[in-house]
Order: structure tokens, then C-alpha cells, then sequence
């Protein structure tokens, strides 16, 4: 091994002759002798990996593996199923770029971390403020791990084992669910909006969770299915889509105790799925109840105001096995980018972004209708910016003639809605990108080839 | 009308500081964003009653200068690794090259949607299958799952993956996971969640797992044996051999918490030792940046036999004569007696693209030299803390060492004055009472990003709080005084949570 | 009482006290007044005082308290509940310890402080008036024999 030239290394700064200073110091011969524990037979093994390479090389490689994958940024793109392209303004770029704030730990010293949690009750306010909540966590990792956290919530809260989701949810808010509950002594089932609006729920239900805007992008009655909940004594959990708010009713507005989301629209890139930051709310008397980090306001020995975890006890480093969640992150980072965007947008621009969206995806579904053989949106239910649309030809065979004219189409769902298509519009499509859409459904549709 | 502001002059930064929150900074009117009018003709909207209120929606109103300027200064309330010494053990605080927030940003990279066809995203996918290639040989354990998004889930994941083997097995009936008392809460907490019962295993003298108490806990009943590897005291296991095959033998599986991975890179693999499951924080070992909390990524790394197990999805690699293919593709793939998914797409794939980069970087001899050195400084400190501090355990460490404040503490001032004094030097806090059975503990880990210079600094300081302690120990009682607040009413915090902005708070 | 972590390590118990108050911490300051004779005593810290017969008053220990710090809330029992000799009936929250509460005695929860939902505070100031817990309708008398006088109880504590 060439020791010179990696203790050059830009990222480690002892030398050579340091290292010897020190290892005196440490009082041993060599580096060889603060390893001896490990068993000498498994002791520095052949690392199979290339040499250190120069920031130089390593740029350029790591674009080129960039350069691979077709960008929603640089194409019209009608996907969203959970990840939605929305406009980010420029001060969250701005903001991200300041190491205190991005190379900082967790803020268990709360005298030096004032910048993260005060940013991080700002996220709190927004969050609990857009939910029409009473109190929001710092943050989860991603939208589906808030939902099924809510899901066991509510199973604690009611003391009751059965989480029943609408089944018009996202079939990944069941498998994430799932995963999260298999050793919980609760179960996850299915339940039609039919049953729910007539009652018949089990009594043992922990909770109705369901999906508004849901999988297919419809608006479901918030305020009847958590009525029909609370008239089972279970609780009412919703999960949502953020930007919809802006102009459709919150849960807090629907009497929902417990309600969840996927932050990512908020500002944060599509990035292939994450890092995501999952938002998590519910009514004040459940606080003792939350999963994950809170942050709390109060006062310092001079009187001044200041911030600073709180709650604790509920987290996995006081109760340990007993605690509400093993989680020990808040995604703060993501939970910033939440805060500054909607420090930016403020009402109005959240507003405007709502209804751009729902308007231009209005107009794409009008313009499929008017297509030879497509059916948009076929259950005539309202919706907010998706829709499933049915086509003339399998959408797998859409979708690689799109790709090949530079599209990135609609999420394939044959699987649920025959011959079905998931479109997705936001404030990103122009009226010239839905048109082009709508030109290369026309002709691929009619079997022509791209 | 003249403007009914006061104005005083302050002495000290803390009190110039305007902490209001936005909405006390808000202004009907205000903006800090132009949002295009419609270029689509506009739709009937549904009907009233799913419909919000416009003043239903409460958010600050404020210019965009406002807003920069508001994120500036609190950013600026912040300790960092950018601006400060950070050597808060367990957490391997180590320089976050910039390059990889700089690659995450590529549009190729953040511009793409999770739910793209494999074929339109080949770049992330061979960034993710390439990744686990070099963790699967760095850790000695083959089957990487890339899908976990903190090492909290990462531990999580591996669990499920032990309940899964065993229950293939037929031995579903076991359902206790011991953990040595000096374990992360996260160990505890993720067991109970994968319905495991917690038996806890002795520490013995020396720092090691009490091999005797372990043997007579070991049985029939045993899942799983989770060790963190080197131990939360910095100390690697001397008997680990002999402890892998004690759980074998009652046919258990053993889980390496890969917290403190950062000490063993290039000295020895997990898998070599007999270690079954592990998990690795790439926000700690591979620099992606802590973010004040998150995001993070918890893969889990797992034996040849166990990688069916693996959470959905991972990246497989197929030969391919398509176009433009280079002779292979890569594909999302879930294992076939996968546990399932863990989260709602492929886990923390912008960490994923910096932790890539960092190794890259680094190389083998690179990543070997990180632990070396990491070792290094963290026994320089300990040799020359070490007549002022007591040790945990007086013996050579790893990448971190636990000093304990027993002594200062009998003299009046606890650790945890201790580390609020150290504040006041502009260094982070090391972690304090942990590992719990440590009194008094002050875990210090200085990682291999930190000069000579700055750990020589480091002792002297942590040698001047020692003789504050004895000329001026009001000084240290209430540190820190140089900070934006002083210490913090965490009591009342804690009874009256006020949890979010409201009009009249 | 159990503490579900190391009371030792819990730092809020000195967070705001001042240099003459640690001074003063582990001098015998008046310490028979700490466990008033009255009292009944279990070795998780609980105390029981017998009221009017069978309604037994339940709270925890100046040792308990003191060793807890700032106590932040107390899970208090329902009304009506039943609780048995040596069982969990609820948990106590300091700012970062967790301890479960043991009842001193068995029978039917007949009242609870619910002045210690706004004001848990009462548990550190005023351990054995305000800051009462719970009231129990005794089952059996001769379970009283169980706990310790104010002096054994001290016994344990040296």
C-alpha cells in the first residue's frame, strides 16, 4: 500500500510522520498493535474494490451514470402515484445550501442546534396549519411508514387489533402497513366505502384508514367515512396529498384524529423515491401517542424564548423496547425543505399550485375523452390532478411508443382498471406538453408506430 | 405617522438576534413567490362541501428577502462539522465531502420519478446495484438491501429477515433477542417491534459480552443475538468467534448493529467472523450529511443463504442484447421470500448516489485508511485524557472513546456540565450518559476527518474545564453562556407542550 | 417503582440547581421529616396513607421524586379500575426517564389527583399532600402488614 499517497488524501489529514508522533504518543510500535482483539486470521482482509480516485474522476463518472436516465426534468412527465413533480422555489435550493443546517446531528444540545429545532417547529406549524391539525411530529421517513404508524396509533389509542383500510388506497400503504404490523398482534384487512357508509364495521376496528385523494386521484368524503368511524368507536386515519389542501378540505375539518402524508410535494425533488419526508398529525390528546421526534417551545434561565426536543419518554432511547416507534429520525433535513417552501408559496401559492394542478389535469382528461377509444376518468367521480383513463391498446405498448418520442406517460395500471392508465398533471405540464401528450395518445392509440 | 419601533443597542449577539417566528413576521400581502396564471381553460369546480376556504389556509405571508434572511440567521444558531468540532460519540460526525451533495443534485439524479420504467432509469440503478457490490465486500456479507431508510429500519429489516429464515426453517417458535446492556435503544425497541422478547446479556469487566451469562441465555428459544460490533464502550469483541458459535450451536442467528462500522473498514469483515445479518449507517461510516436528523440510509447486509429474504426491491443485474444495453440491464427485482416493503419505494436513493460517490472517493486503500486513522485519533485522545478522566474500560479503543466523569462529578460537576462548558469553546458536546451502564460517560469519537491540530486542541480544552472545575466551577455549573439561549426549561417544555405557532402564545 | 432507566444517569435531576444547592445534595438535611410516620412504605417507593377505614391514599417517595427530578406526567388510573398489591397501575415521566408505579395495596380505584394532569409539578414539591395520586378502597387490611414503617423504609434507602 502507497501510505504517502493516502495520507494525502483530501479527506483524511494525518501524514506519515503525524501518524508515528501520535502512535508514540498512544505508546505502541506500530498501527498493528490497537488491533490485536480482532482475530488474527479475519485481520485486514483483500478489500475487491478500486483504488481512491480524484474528485476529478469521480465527477465525471458519476455524470455519466447521470446522464443514463431520462428526467422528468427535461421531458413532459405524467407519473405521480406517490411522487409528485411540483414546482420548487428557488430559496429551497438556496437554504440547502447551508452546512449548519446540513451537517448538523440530531439536537439533543439544544443551546447549539436553536437554527435546527426552531426550523423544525416552523415545519411543525406548517404541517399542523395545511392539515388543519392540532399537532404535527417533526417528521417521518416517508409518507407510507407515517401511514402504517398511524395504523398502530390507533390500534394503542383504541386498545383494539384491526386496522381497516378503505381499499381504494394505494396498494403500497397496505405493504408498508404490512411490514410494519407483522408482529404487532394486529391485522390489516381491506374494507369497501360501501361497508363503511353503511355501518358495518367490526367493533374490534382500531380505526377506518383511508386514502384522499385516493389511489386512483379521487376525493373521498373525509367527513362521512370519519363520522361512520366514530360511530364504531374506532378512530378516523386519513392519508393525503399535500398540494391538494390548498384547495380541498382538510382532514382537521373532518373531524379525522389521525392523518398522514408524503411531504415530497412540498418542495423536495422526485429524486428515484427518495430521500422523502413523511408528515404525521393528530388531535392534541393523542400527543403522548406519536411516533417519532417533537419539538416543543419554551424558555431559557433568562426568560428568553427557545426550543428544544420534548416529549421524549415516547422515543426509543428512554423507553427503549417499550416505546412508541423505534424511529430516531425526524428526516429533518427534508422536514427544511418542507419549511422553506412553504414559508415561499405562503397561502396564495400553495392555492395557485393546487388549482393549476387540478385545472390543467381537467384539461387533459377532457382532451383524452375527446379521443377514438379512451375513456378518461370513467367512474365520473370528482378528483384532484389524477385520474385513470382506459385505452384502445394495452398501456405497456403506450407507454414505450411515449418513451421513444421523449414522454414519460402515465402509470400502468391493468392490473386494477383494465387496459388502465394513471395520469398525473401538475403545474409543471404546460398546455404545449399536454397537447403533445395528447397528439402521441392520438396516433398511438389508432396502432400507429412512433 | 412615524413608525412605533424602538431601538436599543445590545451587547451581547444572542439579543440582537430577532427570533420571531414567520408568522409573526407576517404581512397580509406579502409574497415571496409569483405563480403563473392558467394556460388551460378552467374546469367546473366539485361541489362546495369538499371544497376549503381560502382564510381556512393559514401560512406567513413574507417577502422572499424575508425568508432568506430568516433561514440564514437561524442556520447561524446551529453547531455544524462545516463550522465546529463534532466529536459526539457513536455518531461518527466525519466531513461530508461536498462533492456528493453536488453528484446527488444532478438533474439525471433528483429529476427522476420512482415509478419510471426500468429502462429509462439504467444510471440509478447501476448506482444501486454497484452499491451494494461494494458494501456486500466491504462488510463480507453478500446480499445487500439498499431499501431501508435509516438504520433504525435497517435493523428493523434485519430482524424480519431473521423471523423469515428461521420461520423457513420451522422454528418459528423463537422469539427472544438478546442484547447486551450496553446496546443503542433502537436494538431494544426494533426487537419489540418484530414481536421478540428482550432478554438483556451482561458486560463483563473488561468491556466484552459476558461469554458465561450469554451461554446460560442462549437456547432453544433464542432468534437472534444483536451485537454492535465495535461494542457502544469502543471496544471490539475479543471472544466474537466464540460467541457466534455459542448462538449458532443453539441455533440462533447473529445481527452486527453496523453503527460503528467506521473502525473496522479494510481490518476485518463481519462476514468473515460468522456474523449472519448486519446493518451499516451510511450517514455515519459513508459521510452522507446527518441533515440536523435525517434523512438517512440503513441497508441491510446479509449471508449468501439469507438474501432471499431481502426487503423489496434490489438491483439485479441480466444480460441484455437490447440497444444501447452495453450487453446488461439492470432491473428492480423482489427476492422471492422477500419480507416485503419497508417503505414506499426504493429507500433513500439521493443518500444512496452521495454514499456511492464517497466510496468512490475513498477506494479500498482509501476506506482502510479511514479506519486506521479514525482508530488512531480517537486512542490519541484517550492516552492523553486519561490521567484527568477515568476510562470506561482502560484499554485500547477502537474509533471512539468512553471516558467517564466520575471524578469531576465527586468534585460537583456532573458530565453533563462537562460537555454544556465545552460549548462554550466551540466544540460539540461528546455524548452523554451512554452507553447507560457508564456513569457519568462522555463518549468522544473524532473520526478520521479531524487534524492533529484540532484534536491537540481538543485535550487542552477538556484539560482547562478540568481546572475549572476546581478554580472556578460556577463557570461550568452553568454553561454554556456564549450560545443564543442559555439552558433550557425542559420540564415545562414537557408539561405544557406548546407544539406549533399560535395567535396568542 | 421501577425505573425503566438508570435513575443515576437521569441529568435533569441537576440541570437548574445552583452550586450552594449540589453542595448541600447528600448531607442529611432533616431527613426523618423526608418519611413521615404516618406513612406506609413499599420498596418500589410507593407510600400508602389509611384514610377514614378502608380508603387507603397512594403516592410516591421524597426518594422517588427526588431521584425522578422534574416529574412531567403521570399516567393516573381510571376510576373504578381495580389494582392489585405490588402491580403496575400507571407510569410516571420525568423528562427523560420513564418509571412504572406500583400499587402499595389492593382494591377499587375510588378517586385520582387529576390536578396532576395540568400541574405534575405537585409530585416534587409536595409529595405526600398535593401531590397525592390516587385514592383505594382497601380489599384487606391485613395487606397493610406488607409494607414498612417510616424507619425500615429508610433502612433500604441507606
Amino acid at each position: 500500500m502507497n501510505t504517502e499517497a493516502i495520507s494525502a488524501h483530501p479527506f483524511i489529514p494525518n501524514t506519515p510522520s503525524e501518524r508515528e508522533q501520535m502512535l508514540a504518543t498512544i505508546g505502541v510500535e506500530n498501527f498493528d498493535a490497537l488491533i490485536t482483539d480482532i482475530p488474527e486470521e479475519h485481520r485486514n482482509p483483500p478489500l475487491d474494490l478500486p483504488n481512491t480516485a480524484s474528485e476529478l474522476e469521480v465527477a465525471a463518472r458519476m455524470q455519466a451514470l447521470a446522464a443514463l436516465n431520462q428526467d422528468a426534468g427535461s421531458r413532459p412527465s405524467f407519473l405521480g402515484a406517490g411522487a409528485y413533480r411540483h414546482f420548487i422555489p428557488s430559496t429551497v435550493g438556496a437554504v440547502l445550501q447551508r452546512g449548519e443546517f446540513v451537517t448538523s446531528y440530531t439536537p439533543y444540545q439544544p443551546e447549539a442546534a436553536q437554527g435546527t429545532l426552531q426550523t423544525g417547529f416552523e415545519f411543525q406549524s406548517a404541517v399542523a396549519q395545511i392539515f388543519g391539525m392540532e399537532v404535527a411530529n417533526a417528521g417521518m421517513y416517508d409518507g407510507p411508514t407515517a401511514f402504517a404508524e398511524a395504523g398502530l396509533m390507533a390500534a394503542r389509542v383504541s386498545r383494539r387489533n384491526r386496522i381497516l383500510i378503505l381499499d381504494s388506497a394505494d396498494k403500497r400503504l397496505f405493504e408498508v402497513a404490512d411490514a410494519y404490523s407483522r408482529y404487532q398482534n394486529v391485522t390489516i384487512e381491506p374494507i369497501s366505502l360501501n361497508r363503511v357508509l353503511n355501518g358495518d364495521i367490526p367493533d374490534d376496528a382500531a380505526c377506518i384508514a383511508f386514502q384522499s385523494p385516493n389511489f386512483l386521484g379521487q376525493i373521498e368524503d373525509a367527513q362521512a367515512i370519519s363520522d361512520a368511524a366514530h360511530a364504531a368507536g374506532a378512530l378516523s386515519v386519513m392519508h393525503t396529498y399535500p398540494i391538494a389542501l390548498g384547495m380541498f378540505k382538510a382532514p382537521g375539518q373532518c373531524d379525522v384524529d389521525i392523518a398522514t402524508a408524503e411531504g415530497q410535494p412540498l418542495g423536495v425533488p422526485l429524486t428515484y423515491g427518495g430521500a422523502y419526508v413523511g408528515l404525521f398529525t393528530a388531535k392534541q390528546r393523542f400527543i403522548r401517542q406519536l411516533p417519532g421526534r417533537i419539538i416543543g417551545k419554551t424558555t431559557d434561565t433568562q426568560g428568553r424564548t427557545g426550543y428544544t426536543l420534548t416529549l421524549q419518554t415516547r422515543e426509543q432511547h428512554i423507553r427503549r423496547e417499550r416505546a412508541t416507534s423505534n424511529i430516531c429520525t425526524s428526516t429533518q433535513l427534508i422536514g427544511l425543505m418542507v419549511a422553506v417552501y412553504c414559508a415561499t408559496m405562503g397561502p396564495s401559492g400553495l392555492r395557485k399550485a393546487a388549482e393549476l394542478s387540478y385545472h390543467k389535469a381537467h384539461y387533459l382528461a377532457g382532451q383524452i375523452n375527446a379521443l377514438e377509444g379512451w375513456n378518461a376518468n370513467p367512474d365520473s367521480r370528482p378528483f384532484f390532478n389524477e385520474f385513470p383513463a382506459t385505452s384502445p391498446i394495452p398501456p405497456s405498448e403506450i407507454n414505450r411508443q411515449l418513451i421513444q418520442r421523449g414522454i414519460i406517460g402515465g402509470l400502468d395500471i391493468s392490473d386494477t382498471v383494465p387496459n388502465g392508465i394513471l395520469f398525473c398533471v401538475t403545474e409543471m405540464n404546460s398546455r404545449q406538453d399536454i397537447d403533445r401528450l395528447v397528439d402521441a395518445l392520438a396516433e398511438t392509440g389508432n396502432g400507429g408506430a412512433a | 405617522m412615524s413608525n412605533p419601533v424602538t431601538v436599543t443597542p445590545n451587547s451581547s449577539i444572542a439579543d440582537m438576534q430577532d427570533r420571531r417566528l414567520l408568522m409573526d413576521r407576517s404581512v397580509t400581502g406579502h409574497r415571496a413567490v409569483q405563480m403563473p396564471e392558467p394556460d388551460v381553460p378552467i374546469s367546473d369546480l366539485p361541489d362546495d362541501n369538499l371544497l376549503r376556504d381560502a382564510d381556512n389556509l393559514q401560512l406567513p405571508e413574507v417577502d422572499q428577502l424575508e425568508v432568506i434572511r430568516y433561514f440564514t440567521l437561524l442556520s447561524r444558531l446551529n453547531f455544524s462539522i462545516d463550522t465546529n468540532f463534532y466529536p459526539l460519540g457513536s455518531c461518527t460526525m466525519k466531513y461530508n465531502p461536498k462533492l456528493n451533495d453536488q453528484m446527488a443534485g444532478l438533474g439525471g439524479f433528483a429529476n427522476i420519478h420512482p415509478l419510471q420504467d426500468d429502462t429509462t432509469v439504467q444510471g440509478a440503478l447501476e448506482v444501486i446495484y454497484q452499491l451494494q457490490q461494494w458494501l456486500g465486500e466491504a462488510t463480507g456479507l453478500p446480499g445487500v438491501g439498499l431499501a431501508p431508510l435509516a438504520g433504525a429500519q435497517g435493523e428493523y429489516a434485519g430482524l424480519l429477515i431473521a423471523r423469515a429464515a428461521l420461520d423457513a426453517r420451522g422454528e418459528s417458535h423463537r422469539n427472544v433477542a438478546l442484547i447486551p446492556d450496553s446496546a443503542h435503544g433502537t436494538n431494544p425497541a426494533s426487537a419489540a417491534m418484530a414481536g421478540l422478547d428482550v432478554v438483556t446479556v451482561k458486560t463483563d469487566e473488561h468491556g466484552n459480552v459476558d461469554v458465561d451469562d450469554l451461554w446460560q441465555k442462549a437456547d432453544e428459544n433464542t432468534c437472534v443475538f444483536m451485537l454492535t460490533i465495535p461494542s457502544t464502550l469502543g471496544l471490539f469483541e475479543p471472544n466474537i468467534i466464540e460467541i457466534n458459535n455459542i448462538i449458532h450451536e443453539a441455533g440462533g442467528l447473529v445481527y452486527a448493529d453496523g453503527a460503528n462500522l467506521n473502525a473496522l473498514l479494510g481490518l476485518v469483515k463481519l462476514g468473515d467472523l460468522g456474523i449472519d445479518i448486519c446493518h451499516s449507517n451510511l450517514h455515519k461510516t459513508f459521510s452522507t450529511p446527518h441533515g440536523g436528523g435525517g434523512p438517512g440510509a440503513g441497508p441491510v447486509m446479509v449471508s449468501r443463504d439469507l438474501t432471499d429474504f431481502l426487503p423489496e426491491p434490489v438491483v439485479v443485474r441480466a444480460t441484455s442484447s437490447a440497444p444501447g444495453s452495453q450487453g446488461h440491464r439492470y432491473h428492480l427485482y423482489r427476492p422471492i421470500e422477500s419480507i416485503g416493503k419497508i417503505n414506499g419505494f426504493h429507500g433513500s436513493f439521493s443518500i444512496l448516489v452521495r454514499a456511492y460517490t464517497y466510496m468512490q472517493s475513498l477506494g479500498g486503500d482509501g476506506l482502510r485508511s479511514v479506519s486506521e486513522n479514525a482508530i488512531i485519533n480517537a486512542n490519541y485522545i484517550q492516552a492523553q485524557l486519561k490521567d484527568r478522566f477515568d476510562l470506561a474500560v482502560d484499554r485500547i479503543c477502537m474509533h471512539e472513546t468512553v471516558l467517564s466523569g466520575k471524578r469531576q462529578a465527586d468534585r460537583g460537576v456532573p458530565a453533563l456540565n462537562i460537555a454544556k462548558r465545552l460549548l462554550d469553546y466551540g466544540i460539540h458536546a461528546p455524548t452523554m450518559y451512554f452507553p447507560l451502564i457508564v456513569p457519568e460517560a462522555l463518549m468522544v469519537e473524532p473520526t478520521e476527518t479531524e487534524s492533529k491540530e484540532t484534536l491537540d486542541r481538543f485535550i487542552a480544552v477538556m484539560q482547562t474545564i478540568d481546572n475549572e472545575i476546581d478554580n472556578t466551577p460556577e463557570t461550568v455549573l452553568n454553561a454554556p453562556h456564549t450560545l443564543p439561549n442559555t439552558r433550557l426549561d425542559e420540564a415545562t417544555a414537557a408539561r405544557r407542550p406548546i407544539l406549533r405557532w399560535t395567535e396568542n402564545q | 417503582m421501577i425505573f425503566l432507566t438508570t435513575p443515576t444517569i437521569n441529568p435533569q435531576r441537576i440541570r437548574f440547581v445552583r452550586v450552594d444547592a449540589v453542595i448541600k445534595t447528600g448531607t442529611d438535611g432533616g431527613k426523618t421529616a423526608l418519611y413521615p410516620d404516618d406513612l406506609k412504605y413499599s420498596d418500589e417507593h410507593e407510600w400508602a396513607r389509611i384514610n377514614d377505614g378502608d380508603i387507603v391514599e397512594v403516592g410516591i417517595t421524597h426518594y422517588a421524586q427526588d431521584t425522578l427530578g422534574d416529574v412531567v406526567f403521570v399516567e393516573l388510573p381510571e376510576i373504578g379500575s381495580r389494582v392489585d398489591q405490588f402491580d403496575k397501575f400507571g407510569e410516571i415521566e420525568s423528562v427523560k426517564a420513564v418509571s412504572d408505579l406500583f400499587s402499595p395495596v389492593s382494591g377499587t380505584v375510588t378517586s385520582v389527583n387529576e390536578e396532576l394532569e395540568q400541574s405534575p409539578e405537585l409530585v416534587n414539591s409536595d409529595p405526600y399532600g398535593d401531590g397525592w395520586i390516587m385514592e383505594v378502597k382497601l380489599d384487606d387490611p391485613a395487606e397493610l402488614d406488607e409494607l414498612m414503617d417510616a424507619e425500615t423504609y429508610q433502612g433500604i434507602l441507606e
